[in-house]
This record gives structure tokens, C-alpha cells and sequence, in this order.
């Protein structure tokens, strides 16, 4: 059904002292280790990835620029990556949409729920062949997934997503029943996994 | 991993599935899910693929380039601290001291079909005057009060004795904290074991006031001695040795 491969991201930019063929976990590992040229390879993969979530939930270019230097530059003393339970490129979207929500909390709204901020990857086992996929591959893949979703349960799902609404700000917002908006949400995610299928076993 | 012989699922186990990654089960939804894990293997595998579809949405987005000047900002940035520094003494004794309470905290955080605390402990809820009404309505309710070791913060938590199912606190001049840490509230019992009651962030004027319904309560007899919060990264699991910030005696 699905036909991913296991290459590692081509770098946009060439790396001095790192092969641009170097994989995530090897970037990761000398990054570890102390070498600051690693940076500049995970970096250029993955820069534009964080940059595009942060400015999806901060709105402001100047806030995500912000966010994504707080996250890259914080990377080195970072020991919460797991190359065994999820790929970079999932860790790091998961942390910059987890810091940006969480910055929009702070700047103060009162019916924001901090709380839709989970532990990072909380119960994962291993690394799904979605996330093994190249980052073009995967995108077109979720978005394939996304296009099949009904447009108001998309709706939900991008609302609680991006934007950490609650269930009952979502029907506030859409003047629809807060039963309905619950009941919307869970088969829009339903139908998202059920499209994924083994992609995201 | 992934094991195409697992039993298919009902549609009430993907529907609960998706509850519980979406974070809106009912208590009585959650109560539902844990009989329904047990032994169930492929409801625990649906959960990991849920969550994944999930957390990969982000993904989905129009890549919009990062501007190249943030690239300089970034890989030119003063050189990269070490990354294994030996911890504190200061650590190493809170450590010591924490000890006592690790074993407990541990298996309750770290227990594989403990699925309950953990979608507890993933969530937090504001809150509401009536609850904080409703628990000063009880005849024997308390105020603790808090304070800090070397801050100006101070604060109170409200809880009806017996029923540590519900306390509000509420603190004032805590410094706000970088987005990457929070604070987590504990509370000490007298046989050693410490409970893990929540976390929380402090409004941009170091105002806190929230309500918290802790997944763990003391043991039938076993008294509450001490309350106290400490700092922790975010993205770590509760741990009660980190820094301590504020205390308070019960």
C-alpha cells in the first residue's frame, strides 16, 4: 500500500566536517558528542520544518524566528530524543507546535487550556514507516489523508491542533453543539489513522 | 511493533482510542478504556498509531521557508555548551533526599497498563469558583500555606481532608518560567512516599491559581506532612528531585 524508503534527508546546504548523507541518528549522536558543524546538518534539514509550525500557531515571522532558535540552540543539551521511539523530524514537530501553544498560553488567554500540551510522545514504541518516509513523501501522504477528511472535521481537528481550542471553544466559535464538535473530532482522527494504516503501525 | 495477527477492534475501542489521544474521555470513558487494555495488545497499539497520525499532522502544513538570516542566527551561534555536565551537589542531595519517594513514583509512572494516570497526568483543568466554593462549603476545609526559599512567591492550597481528590492553589509572585519548564507541586507523606499532584505555569504577573485533581491519593492512615514545588523541564517526566522552589507544612 504504501511504498516508503529509509534514506536520510539530502541537506539543502553542504556541511563541513559532516557527510551530507549522514542520518539523523548520526547528526544526532555528534551533536551529542560536541560537534557544532552536526547543528548546522540537522539544522538545515529541519530548520524550515520547526520554522513552518511555529509560524503556523505564532502567526508572527519574529515569534518563530524566536521559537526556532530557542529549540535548535537548545538541542545540544538536550537529552529527551529517542532515535528508538520516533524520528527527529517527529520529535522536533512535536516540540515546536508543543513550545509554540505553549507560548500562546503564556501570553495570556484565559480560556486557553495549557493543558492540551501532553508529555512529548507520550507510550511509543518504535518509529512508524511514515516517519521513515523522506519529508516530501510524508507531507503528501498526510495531506492525501487530510484531503479525505470531511471539511468541517478537518476543521476541528486543525482547530484543537494548531490553535490548542478546547471542544467547548471550537462550538463556541463554530455555533455548533458541543457534543457534535467531540464526536467530529474523534472521527476525524479515526479517519485520519484509518487512511495511515500501516504507515503509522 | 507491528503485528498484523492482533484481534480487530470494535469500533467503541477506536472510538476511545481516539478519546484518549484527543484527551476528552469521560471519567467514565476512561474507566471503560483500562477494563478494555487489559490483555489487549492490539487496543495499546492503536493508541501508539493514533497518537502518531496525530502528532504528524503538523507535518501536513505548506513548508513556508525559515528566512536565511535565522540560519546565521542559529549555526553561528557562540560554540555549544558540553553536553554531559555531572550533576550538582545541590541536585545530588535533593536526589538523596527524594529517594525515599522514587521507588513509589516510579512504578506509578512508569507502570505499562497504568493508562488512567497517565491520561491524568497529561491533562490539568482550570478553575471554576464554584469548585473553590464548593470545597470552603466543607465544614473541615484547610488552607496551607506556602512559601519560598529565596523569592518573594507565597501562596495558599485549598483541600478538604480525606479527599485529595481535588486541591486548589494559588500563589503569587512565583517568576514566570522559559517555556521549556514548569512547575510541579508534590506532596510528602509521613511514611516516605511522595505524590505527584500536577503542574503548572504561572500567568505573565506570577499568578497562579489552579485546581488540581491529583491520579494518586495518600494510603488509607498514612498522613500528609509536607507540600512543595519544584522546577522541571517540560518535556521530562515528573520528578521529585528537582529544584525545590517553594514549601510548605501541613
Amino acid at each position: 500500500m504504501f511504498c516508503f524508503y529509509t534514506a536520510p534527508e539530502a541537506p539543502p546546504f553542504s556541511m563541513a566536517l559532516m557527510s551530507p548523507n549522514a542520518s539523523d541518528i548520526e547528526l544526532i549522536e555528534s551533536l551529542r558528542s560536541g560537534n557544532p558543524d552536526a547543528l548546522a546538518g540537522i539544522y538545515d534539514r529541519y530548520g524550515s520544518l520547526v520554522y513552518t509550525i511555529a509560524l503556523k500557531i505564532l502567526k508572527y515571522p519574529a515569534e518563530a524566528e524566536d521559537l526556532t532558535q530557542e529549540i535548535f540552540l537548545n538541542l545540544p543539551d538536550k537529552e529527551k530524543f529517542d532515535p528508538k521511539r520516533a524520528a527527529l523530524s517527529t520529535y522536533l514537530s512535536v516540540l515546536a507546535r508543543s513550545r509554540a501553544l505553549n507560548r500562546l498560553s503564556s501570553h495570556g488567554s484565559q480560556q486557553r487550556s495549557l493543558q492540551k500540551l501532553k508529555r512529548l510522545l507520550p507510550d511509543r514504541s518504535h518509529v512508524t514507516p511514515l516517519e521513515q518516509a523522506s519529508q516530501a513523501e510524508r507531507k503528501t501522504t498526510l495531506q492525501q489523508a487530510l484531503a479525505t477528511l470531511p471539511d468541517q472535521h478537518r476543521t476541528i481537528l486543525e482547530m484543537n491542533f494548531f490553535q490548542g481550542l478546547s471542544h467547548a471553544e471550537i462550538a463556541q466559535q463554530l455555533n455548533i453543539p458541543l457534543g457534535t464538535v467531540k464526536s467530529k473530532a474523534r472521527k476525524g482522527l479515526m479517519d485520519l489513522r484509518q487512511h495511515l494504516g500501516e504507515a503509522v503501525q | 511493533m507491528n503485528n498484523n495477527q492482533l484481534t480487530p477492534l470494535s469500533e467503541e475501542e477506536e472510538q476511545l482510542a481516539a478519546g484518549y489521544v484527543l484527551g476528552d474521555l469521560t471519567d467514565a470513558e476512561v474507566t471503560r478504556l483500562e477494563q478494555l487494555l487489559v490483555d489487549n495488545p492490539a487496543l495499546q497499539q492503536e493508541i501508539q498509531a493514533v497518537q502518531t497520525s496525530l502528532d504528524l499532522l503538523s507535518q501536513a502544513l505548506p513548508t513556508v521557508p525559515a528566512p536565511a538570516s535565522l540560519r546565521a542566527k542559529i549555526v553561528d551561534a557562540p560554540a555549544i555548551a558540553p553536553v554531559l555536565t555531572p550533576p550538582s551537589s545541590r541536585r545530588s542531595g535533593a536526589l538523596l533526599k527524594g529517594l525515599a519517594g522514587l521507588g513509589a513514583i516510579a512504578l506509578l509512572l512508569l507502570g505499562a497498563d497504568n493508562w488512567r494516570l497517565r491520561y491524568q497526568l497529561g491533562l490539568a483543568q482550570q478553575v471554576s469558583s464554584d469548585r473553590v466554593a464548593a470545597i470552603l462549603q466543607q465544614p473541615n476545609s484547610r488552607l496551607i500555606a506556602l512559601t519560598a526559599n529565596d523569592s518573594a512567591a507565597a501562596g495558599t492550597l485549598l483541600f478538604t481532608p480525606g479527599r485529595w481528590q481535588e486541591v486548589i492553589v494559588s500563589f503569587g509572585d512565583l517568576p514566570p518560567l522559559p517555556p521549556d519548564q514548569v512547575y510541579r507541586m508534590w506532596l510528602a507523606l509521613e511514611n516516605g512516599e511522595i505524590i505527584y499532584c500536577g503542574e503548572f505555569n504561572t500567568e505573565s504577573d506570577g499568578s497562579v491559581f489552579v485546581r488540581f485533581t491529583p491520579p494518586e491519593t495518600p494510603p488509607q492512615g498514612v498522613k500528609a506532612t509536607e507540600l512543595f514545588v519544584t522546577i522541571d523541564a517540560s518535556a521530562d517526566a515528573p520528578d521529585p528531585a528537582g529544584t525545590r522552589v517553594m514549601e510548605g507544612t501541613i
